[in-house]
């Protein structure tokens, strides 16, 4: 048990980062996304003292998997309970690593793609803003290579019919 | 040479804005400690969980044995209950004779 602890306390710490910015750029905010990677963590960590983690993929492409579920759980039910706008934060908070410039890119990000159907979000954000291939987004999505670039061809042609409109 | 609203350079270069503008994005410092604290907090129910289950295994040898002598209390009491019963009631006839 001790060691699962501390091997699932190294998995943290080398991913953090990459899954939180990879929530954030879906959600628009870095603390809705570090509760989104908490609780996904969690998630992982039952499975792993479950011992129902299969190890037929790789730790980070199972963590992404998850994260990506978590994130668009958690945007349907934002969806389906908006906050009211005066209960939102006036500014982004800025108490981490980002700076105020990128917290504001990312409601940018969110506010743009926002207008894409999920798959076609989640496919466009792996690969143009993650730097992930076809082959990793496939495995990670659990889909063929070429629905991962049908996918991207078809969020690509969206946002040039939308003009860069958010 | 500009960009009209349907080149496709534009989508290119504002993802390329929004990808470096967004790339110091990460968690926050306290972030990894609270992971581990509900971590911590899962794996103390978990371990009060398979501690009850252990308690309990190991509870069931000790049961299936008092189950047993129990059972052999009964038959023996039912058995010598019997017994008395007919000597008694051989004694009543004696008694009537």
């Amino acid at each position: 048990m001790a060691g699962d602890t501390s091997a699932f306390s190294g998995i943290v710490l080398a991913t953090q980062d990459r899954l939180v910015r990879l929530s954030a750029r879906l959600l628009g905010s870095v603390p809705d996304a570090e509760d989104v990677v908490q609780e996904a963590y969690l998630k992982a960590y039952r499975s792993l003292l479950a011992r129902k983690f299969d190890r037929r993929s790789r730790v980070t492409t199972w963590l992404h998997r998850i994260v990506i579920n978590a994130t668009l759980d958690a945007r349907r039910s934002r969806k389906r309970a908006p906050v009211p706008s005066s209960e939102t934060d006036p500014e982004p908070r800025t108490d981490g690593a980002a700076s105020s410039e990128a917290h504001v890119a990312l409601r940018e990000l969110a506010g743009w793609l926002g207008a894409l159907p999920e798959e076609q979000q989640v496919v466009l954000v792996l690969k143009a803003l993650e730097d992930l291939s076809s082959g990793e987004i496939a495995e990670i999505l659990g889909c063929t290579e070429g629905a991962v670039e049908q996918r991207l061809v078809r969020a690509r042609a969206a946002l040039r019919k939308m003009g860069g409109e958010s | 040479m500009t960009h009209g609203p349907e080149d496709p350079e534009d989508t290119d270069a504002r993802l390329e804005r929004l990808k470096v503008a967004t790339g110091s994005v990460g968690a926050r410092p306290s972030f990894a400690a609270r992971v581990a604290a509900a971590a911590s907090r899962e794996e103390a129910a978990l371990d009060w969980m398979s501690d009850l289950l252990l308690a309990a295994r190991r509870l069931v040898p000790i049961a299936a044995l008092a189950a047993a002598v129990g059972m052999i209390w009964a038959v023996q009491s039912e058995h010598a209950w019997s017994q008395a019963r007919a000597a008694n009631a051989s004694a009543e006839l004696d008694l009537q004779w």
